[in-house]
């Protein structure tokens, strides 16, 4: 009787099928070219051409691992806060910086130092159960130079991948803010730790997403 | 299977966003490529590479190490594929993403893979999927049965039939000039 393709598969997969099916196929020339034809199929299946991925998934699986804001926020970062916080902030360092004749322009001396100026006086104090302040700004230092490291972005650029930089930027630049503010803010040793420690967050995700464009 | 060395891995186990990335680099196409074989949306197979790499992350820390990485990661993306597939709202999904049929240049081979490719495409997701993790991933009857949720023997009857829907299909392929195979061709999900 002519095997099943259940059998002739068998026979392919050289598994254990019945000996009556076995001398079919050898003595018929239909049934074994019907079992070469289920070779060349499996063959082909394994010699598919490969699909490039889509651009952008890796920022998705990011933003998703990482959140832009992986350290639960306190109320006083939330963005409408933020916005109101800084305007009468910049007030403020307006008029202070107006009644220093030295003052130095904290922003001159860039953000690896205002986040190290920002540690709070007990910095070198370990937070149970996680890295130190100190840890946290040799991180952050670190990835700072990493970031250095990448070559100048390119000329082409998904507007995804543009957007996700920025906001990541964007999310650095109102960290250093607070920090360079940390004292008019009023900023507690806790909150402070807590900025730094989102800042290498999301320090890691641009440096992430840094490397995964250059590999591009 | 592409290759990571160890220190690659244990950076990655670490949290190094770095070493995330660079297995993102070496295994997304695989990925990918298996959620499309299995899946055929274009749509869902993003999901899947993007479901896989979470869990990837998420989950590091757990490898053992005992296969290669990409087995792991590979693996993590079939289970995600096959747990699209038993989504009801990702087969509805599925149904209106119609990826278009890709034209390539002459050659038997390439006229095979797009006939092929069509012909894996008419099969129920189900029997598309059996095919995939049997013929292509080398799991067994019995592996295939487990993660389907379903018996040995259903595994060897999808099989065999797919077998029959394929042949039937690609005997029926007319003799092309090479146009005509670069026709779109109506697929079901």
């Amino acid at each position: 009787m002519y095997p099943s393709t259940e059998n002739l598969l068998k026979i392919r997969d050289g598994e254990l099928v019945d000996a009556e099916a076995v001398a079919y196929v050898d003595a018929d020339a239909r049934a074994r070219g019907e079992l070469e034809r289920l070779r060349r199929v499996q063959r082909d299946l394994n010699e598919l051409p490969e699909f490039a991925p889509p651009d952008g998934v890796w920022e998705r699986v990011l933003s998703s691992v990482d959140g832009i804001a992986p350290v639960k926020p306190q109320p006083l970062w939330q963005w409408p806060l933020r916005a109101a916080i800084a305007a009468s902030v910049a007030a403020i360092a307006i008029v202070l910086v107006g009644r220093q004749p030295d003052a130095v322009d904290p922003l001159a001396s860039g953000p690896a130092t205002i986040v190290a100026e920002s540690a709070p006086s007990n910095a070198v104090e370990e937070i149970r159960g996680t890295l130190s302040y100190a840890s946290l700004v040799s991180e952050s230092a670190r990835l700072e130079r990493a970031l250095k490291g990448f070559p100048n972005q390119s000329g082409v650029m998904r507007a995804g991948t543009v957007s996700q930089i920025a906001a990541f930027e964007n999310e650095i630049a109102a960290v250093d803010y607070q920090l360079m503010y940390a004292n008019l803010f009023g900023l507690t040793a806790q909150e402070r730790y807590s900025l730094v420690q989102h800042r290498v967050n999301v320090l890691n995700a641009l440096v992430a997403l840094r490397y995964g464009q250059a590999q591009r | 299977m592409p290759e990571t060395d160890a220190a690659t891995v244990a950076s990655a186990q670490q949290g190094d966003r770095a070493a995330h990335a660079q297995l993102y680099e070496t295994y997304a196409t695989m990925v990918y490529t298996v959620a499309r074989r299995m899946l055929v949306s274009p749509a869902l197979a993003e999901d899947v590479l993007q479901e896989t790499f979470i869990e990837v992350i998420r989950k590091i820390e757990s490898f053992r190490g005992e296969a290669g990485i990409g087995f792991w990661i590979r693996r993590i993306a079939v289970n995600k594929c096959l747990m699209f597939l038993r989504s009801s709202w990702t087969s509805k999904r599925a149904d209106i993403d119609v990826p278009e049929t890709p034209c390539s240049g002459a050659g038997e081979l390439a006229e095979r893979q797009i006939a092929l490719e069509s012909a894996l495409e008419t099969i129920s997701p189900t029997a598309r999927a059996v095919v995939w993790l049997h013929d292509v991933e080398g799991y067994t009857h019995k592996e295939i049965g487990h993660l389907m949720g379903r018996t040995t023997s259903f595994s060897k009857s999808q099989l065999a039939r797919a077998h029959e829907k394929l042949r039937d299909y690609l005997g029926s392929e007319p003799a092309t000039d090479g146009s005509e195979i670069c026709t779109p061709v109506l697929k079901t999900c």
